[in-house]
C-alpha cells in the first residue's frame, strides 16, 4: 500500500467516524489534522434568508428561460408576483434581441442603400435610389442647396445613362435611363431658374456645363441605340440646346402617273446620307438638296394609302426626328411644322434600310428594294 | 424542498431536466451545491460578506443560464464545473473590490463587514471573540488554499467540502484514482504547512494564555 493509499484509507475512516485501522505515522497525523481543519468549514452555515431568496430568483430565471424556449409555458406555474431581480435578466435579453435585430436591419438597410446607390435603371434597387434622391431633394436646406443637389443628380443620371448604353442593356432600360435624365434635366433647370438672380449666376455655369455633358453623352449614345431611342435621344438633345439636329417642317405626297408618286420631306439639318423614316422603316431618298433642307423618296404602290404613316428622317450621326403628325398618302399631302415625340409605329426598326418604294408587301420587281 | 437523487442515472436525468430549465431540477441542484459553493467562496474571499453573497448568487445565476453547456453527467463533474465558475467570479470580485478600495476609505475592522452571521460557525455568532477567531481562521484557510494548484484545490474541496469520492474526482480531472490520491496527499501536505495548529488547540492555548 502506497503512502497515498494509506492516507486515503485513514481519511475515509476518519470522515465516517470509524476507528482507524492503522496508527497514523508522524507525517500522516499532520495531514489528517489538516484535512480535519479543512472539514471544519462545514460548520459554516448558509444564511437561510439568503438561500431562500436566491432559490426563488433561480426558479424564476428558469421559468423565464423556459418561456423563451417555449412561449406556451410562459409563467404558467410561476408565482403571481415576480420580484424585480428576476425580471431584470429577461428584459435585458429582450432589449439585446431587439437591439440586435435593429442593428441587423440597419446593416441590411445600409447594404441595400449602398447597392442602390450604384444601381442603374432597370435594376431592382433603382427605385430606392430614385426615392432616396427625392428625399434628399425634399430635405435640402433652401433653394440653393436644392439646385446644387439637382445638378448633382442630373450628373449622376447622365452617367447612369452612358453606363446603360455602354453595357448594352435592353432598350427598355435605356428608355428608363433617358427618362430619368429628362426628369433630372427639368428639375435642375427649374431649380436654377427659380433662384434669385444673385444666387443664380454661379449655379447657372454649373448647369450649363452639365447640360453640355448631357449633350455629349446623348450624341455619343446615339450610334449605339435603336431607331426608337434615337428619336427620343434627339428630342432630348434639342431640348438641352443642341441646334444641330434635324427638324421637319413639311411632308408632301405627290401622286405621279399610275400608282406611284413622290414623298417630299422639308426641314433643316438633313445631313448628307440622311435616310427617310416611313412607318418605322428606313429608306434611302431618291434625291436630296445640298442645303440639307429637302429630300424626296420615290413612292410605289399605295397599298396602305388609307392608313396614316409616321414620316421622319435620320442623319448618319443617329439624330432622328418624326414629323409632328402622321401623313396619309391618300390625302396627297400633310404639312406639319416641328418635330414630335416618337410614336409606337416608329419603334418598328428591324435594322433594315429601305429605299425607293416604301410599301410593305410589294414585290421587289415592281417596287424599289429596301435599303439593307 | 426537492431532494437530489443520489444514483448517477437519476442525477444525469436531473441534469437533463435542468438543461431544459426545469425549475424544480435547478432548485434541487442548487440546494445540493449551495453549502459547498458558499463555503468555498467564503474561504477564498476571506469571509468578506459583501462579496460572498454577490458571488454565490452570480455563480448560481450563471449555472441556470449556462447549464445547457455542461457536458458532465455526474455529480462530481457538476461540482467541478460550479467551482470553476466560482473561481472566475471570485477573481473578478476581488479585483473589482481592490479597485474600489483604492478610491474609498478603508472600513474599520468591526464595522460589520465580516459580521454576517452566515459566515460564522455554529456557536460563535454571539461571541465577538469567537467571531474574530473565525475570521482569522477563514483567512488562514483561504491563504492555504491559494497555495494549492487548481487540481489540488478541486480535490480537497471536492473531498472535504462536497463529499465526492476519489473515483468521481478522477472522472472530473481525467486522471486515475491513484493520481487523485497523490494529489490529495500533496495538497494536504501543503495545507498542513500553512494551517499550523488545529483550531481547537489554538482556542485552548489562547484561553490558557488569558
Amino acid at each position: 500500500m502506497t503512502p497515498e493509499d494509506r492516507l486515503d484509507l485513514l481519511l475515509d475512516r476518519a470522515q465516517r467516524g470509524a476507528p482507524l485501522p492503522l496508527l497514523p505515522t508522524p507525517p500522516e497525523d499532520e495531514l489528517l489534522s489538516a484535512a480535519q481543519r479543512l472539514a471544519e468549514l462545514r460548520q459554516m452555515a448558509v444564511p437561510r434568508a439568503f438561500a431562500e431568496q436566491l432559490e426563488a430568483r433561480l426558479r424564476q430565471r428558469a421559468h423565464a428561460l423556459q418561456a423563451e424556449a417555449d412561449p406556451a409555458l410562459a409563467y404558467d406555474d410561476a408565482p403571481a408576483t415576480l420580484p424585480l431581480p428576476a425580471l431584470r435578466v429577461p428584459r435585458r435579453r429582450t432589449v439585446a434581441v431587439t437591439l440586435s435585430s435593429c442593428l441587423a436591419l440597419a446593416l441590411i438597410g445600409w447594404i441595400v442603400l449602398a447597392s442602390a446607390a450604384s444601381s442603374l435603371p432597370g435594376d431592382p434597387l433603382y427605385g430606392i435610389k430614385q426615392f432616396r434622391n427625392q428625399i434628399a431633394l425634399s430635405q435640402a436646406n433652401g433653394p440653393v442647396d436644392r439646385a446644387k443637389l439637382s445638378i448633382t443628380q442630373l450628373q449622376t443620371a447622365i452617367a447612369d445613362l452612358s453606363q446603360e448604353v455602354a453595357d448594352g442593356h435592353s432598350p427598355a432600360s435605356v428608355d428608363d435611363a433617358l427618362g430619368v435624365v429628362i426628369s433630372a434635366t427639368q428639375n435642375a433647370t427649374s431649380a436654377v431658374n427659380g433662384l434669385a438672380v444673385s444666387d443664380r449666376a454661379a449655379l447657372q455655369s454649373d448647369l450649363q456645363h452639365t447640360l453640355a455633358s448631357e449633350r455629349a453623352a446623348l450624341r455619343s449614345a446615339l450610334l449605339h441605340v435603336p431607331l426608337k431611342e434615337q428619336l427620343t435621344f434627339t428630342t432630348q438633345l434639342a431640348a438641352v440646346g443642341d441646334t444641330n439636329v434635324p427638324t421637319i417642317s413639311q411632308v408632301t405626297f405627290t401622286h405621279g402617273q399610275g400608282d406611284g408618286g413622290t414623298l417630299m420631306i422639308t426641314g433643316t439639318h438633313f445631313a448628307p446620307g440622311v435616310q427617310a423614316i416611313l412607318a418605322g422603316r428606313l429608306y434611302q431618298p431618291s434625291s436630296q438638296n445640298a442645303a440639307g433642307t429637302r429630300l424626296s423618296v420615290a413612292w410605289g404602290e399605295f397599298e396602305n394609302e388609307d392608313h396614316a404613316l409616321a414620316v421622319g428622317v435620320r442623319n448618319p450621326d443617329g439624330t432622328a426626328v418624326l414629323a409632328a403628325q402622321s401623313a396619309t398618302p391618300a390625302l396627297g399631302a400633310t404639312a406639319t411644322p416641328g418635330a414630335q415625340q416618337p410614336t409606337p409605329e416608329a419603334g418598328g426598326d428591324d435594322g433594315e434600310h429601305h429605299h425607293g418604294t416604301p410599301v410593305p408587301g410589294t414585290t421587289p420587281a415592281t417596287s424599289p428594294t429596301p435599303d439593307r | 424542498m426537492t431532494r437530489l437523487p443520489d444514483s448517477p442515472p437519476a442525477f444525469a436525468e436531473m441534469l437533463a431536466r435542468a438543461r431544459r430549465h426545469d425549475a424544480d431540477a435547478i432548485a434541487a441542484l442548487y440546494q445540493r451545491a449551495l453549502p459547498t459553493v458558499y463555503r468555498f467562496v467564503a474561504v477564498r474571499t476571506q469571509g468578506r460578506a459583501e462579496i460572498v453573497e454577490d458571488v454565490v448568487a452570480d455563480v448560481f445565476l450563471t449555472m441556470v443560464e449556462s447549464i445547457a453547456t455542461l457536458r458532465a453527467e455526474y455529480e462530481a463533474g457538476f461540482f467541478a464545473w460550479l467551482l470553476q465558475i466560482a473561481q472566475a467570479k471570485i477573481a473578478r470580485a476581488i479585483e473589482s473590490q481592490a479597485r474600489q478600495r483604492t478610491r474609498q476609505r478603508p472600513l474599520p475592522e468591526d464595522s460589520g463587514e465580516y459580521a454576517t452571521l452566515g459566515l460564522m460557525a455554529r456557536g460563535t455568532r454571539d461571541d465577538p471573540a469567537n467571531l474574530h477567531e473565525w475570521r482569522e481562521w477563514l483567512e488562514e484557510v483561504g491563504v492555504a488554499l491559494e497555495a494549492l494548484t487548481p487540481d489540488q484545490q478541486t480535490v480537497v474541496i471536492g473531498r472535504f467540502l462536497a463529499d465526492q469520492s476519489i473515483e468521481s474526482l478522477a472522472q472530473v480531472l481525467h486522471k486515475e484514482p491513484g493520481a487523485i490520491r497523490a494529489l490529495q496527499f500533496r495538497a494536504l501536505g501543503t495545507l498542513a504547512e500553512h494551517l499550523g495548529q488545529p483550531r481547537a488547540k489554538r482556542r485552548s492555548s489562547k484561553g490558557g494564555r488569558a
